[in-house]
């Protein structure tokens, strides 16, 4: 069977020389994929390449065993796209965005309509279908583009651009749900995100980018690996801290993160307790725990964007 | 839907051609719905619509009396028409800003489908004003049955000119420059050129330059089924030129579309 995505070498310049993408290889056949990466990563741009409506500039991206750049328009049949920041045009109701997408598809106009009530009724919002959008909150207007997104029967891929920006916690939870249950129809969803919490607890495999270029690839728990033996600490007053430690620590502090005001430390988990305890005596606001994927983001991407 | 009973009429035989095409044309009208629908709604802006398009009649009518005011509706109507599908590009713009775009485009939609959609959706919303705007000019001209049909029939080749030059603006993410083409795009194309006035109006020696523009081509057709110009060398002249426009800009979109 054929992957689910496959990029090989994949590079985009921009008019006016911006490199968004430098040679991106990857291959993945996960069920739920995180594209994670600092803002000007190239997320969105690998993900506007992987639906067929951004042509690369060199390199490949197959979908589904079908090469994107060769084959767009059969790609495109087959996948949908909640845009980063996309928002509802506010004349149009709840359901003018769910039923005329679908028609756009190819849909008739009575299948739309039935598949439209189905999907708003799944995504609570069935109640404010003859709502102009102008109408409803933030979230409730992202909701209404990734039910849209999420509406067609015959989609085999979703690609999500940070659907859950601007989502409070129900909704956030009920959009994983409905993942979830399209993975268990055999569909496949890539998300990018900037929740680290919601990319250890939700996604099959992260594949994380860099200015382009892949840094990292693997389960939640495999990347997590590469911190083992590690404890992290976030320090406010970062110089007075790593000053204290580097004397007090030696090779015991393995890095550190500065992120302006305050800085993550990366500690030989053996000597935690030892560090804690000299931080405390400099009365600095620390927070000791476990190292996450928010912490190995951090250190492959040396403090975000 | 018409559009439907068609599309499961062809789907079952053995035409691909003729199912490719009636998908497309849903593909369209979804896109066309979308924008149209919400527009219906407000009924007002049909009748400001109507009005902003058509008040130039009146001052028309003072200057020249009936004959320069069916030049004036004339002039109105191409400008109906053409500006509901060119502001099209600037609709496009918007939709781009707001990611509506790529959720469209990520589907078996193409990019020109998307633009004839948007183009179409505004031309639904002008239907009354069109059809207010020919019903006074085919009773001021008092023209026979025929005429009237071939003035009908004309508005889709409008739409379809205006599709084409309103689908070579680009459109990617910068509103305001989309909009300052298509204000250019309206003077060039529909204020300037003896379209709400007759082509007699210019000195002669510049006449010939008008038909370099296709909207005035349009409307010389329209003036010559109403018969407020006469003349058949006009009248040639303005097919002829319409067609080779028209097949000139259809190359030039079909050029971009392949570029992607």
């Amino acid at each position: 069977m054929s992957a689910f995505i496959e990029a090989r070498d994949l590079t985009k310049v921009y008019r006016g020389g911006v490199e968004a993408l430098r040679g991106l290889t990857f291959s993945t056949d996960a069920p739920i994929v995180g594209l994670i990466g600092p803002n000007g990563a190239g997320k969105t741009t690998f993900v506007r390449i992987a639906v067929g409506i951004l042509r690369p500039t060199k390199g490949s991206v197959s979908v589904l065993g079908i090469d994107v750049v060769e084959r767009p328009r059969e790609v495109r049949k087959r996948v949908s796209l909640v845009p980063q920041d996309a928002y509802p045009d506010s004349r149009a109701t709840v359901m003018d965005h769910v039923v005329y997408y679908l028609v756009a598809r190819g849909y008739s106009l009575s299948d739309a309509r039935h598949r439209a009530r189905e999907v708003l009724e799944l995504f609570g919002m069935w109640e404010l279908r003859s709502a102009p959008c102008s109408r409803l909150s933030g979230g409730q207007r992202k909701l209404v583009i990734v039910a849209a997104a999420l509406a067609p029967y015959e989609v085999e891929a979703a690609f999500l651009d940070e659907p859950t920006t601007g989502l409070d916690p129900a909704n956030r939870a009920r959009l994983w749900g409905l993942l979830s249950a399209m993975v268990r129809e055999g569909r496949r969803i890539l998300v990018t995100t900037h929740e680290m919490g919601e990319v250890e607890e939700r996604v099959d495999e992260v594949v994380m980018i860099d200015r382009g270029r892949l840094v990292a690839q693997g389960s939640p728990r495999e990347l997590l690996r590469r911190l083992e033996g590690l404890a992290c600490i976030d320090v406010d007053e970062p110089r007075r801290a790593v000053e204290a430690l580097r004397q007090r620590l030696g090779e015991g502090l393995k890095r550190v993160i500065d992120l302006g005001t305050t800085a993550t430390l990366f500690i030989d988990r053996d000597v935690r307790d030892e560090a804690v305890r000299e931080l405390s005596r400099l009365g600095l606001d620390i927070r000791a725990r476990r190292c996450g994927l928010r912490d190995l983001f951090l250190w492959l991407t040396a403090g975000g964007g | 839907m018409l559009v439907d009973a068609v599309y499961e009429t062809y789907s079952s035989g053995s035409l691909p051609e003729v199912v490719e095409a009636m998908s497309a044309l849903r593909r369209v009208l979804g896109v066309a719905l979308f924008i149209a629908a919400p527009i219906a709604r407000e009924w007002s802006s049909h009748v400001l619509r109507f009005i902003s398009a058509a008040w130039i009649v009146v001052p028309f009518y003072a200057l020249g009396g009936s004959k320069l005011a069916l030049h004036a509706l004339v002039g109105a109507l191409v400008n109906m028409v053409f500006s509901a599908c060119i502001y099209s590009a600037y609709e496009e713009a918007l939709y781009d800003l707001q990611g509506l775009r790529d959720l469209f485009l990520a589907s078996p939609l193409t990019s020109l489908e998307f633009r004839a959609g948007l183009a179409l959706g505004i031309l639904l919303t002008t239907i009354p004003s069109i059809a207010a705007c020919i019903a006074a000019m085919l009773s001021l001209a008092r023209c026979s049955l025929l005429s009237a049909v071939l003035v009908v029939l004309m508005i889709p080749v409008l739409w379809a000119l205006s599709v084409l030059v309103g689908y070579l603006i680009p459109v990617r993410r910068n509103v305001l420059a989309t909009g300052n083409i298509i204000r250019v795009l309206s003077i060039v194309l529909v204020a300037v050129p003896p379209i709400y006035y007759p082509l007699s109006a210019w000195p002669r020696p510049l006449q010939p330059i008008a038909f370099a523009v296709p909207t005035f081509n349009v409307a010389e057709v329209i003036k010559h089924l109403i018969g407020i110009e006469r003349g058949t060398h006009t009248l040639e002249a303005a097919v002829i030129a319409l067609i080779v426009e028209l097949a000139a800009l259809t190359i030039a979109v079909l050029l971009r579309e392949r570029r992607g």
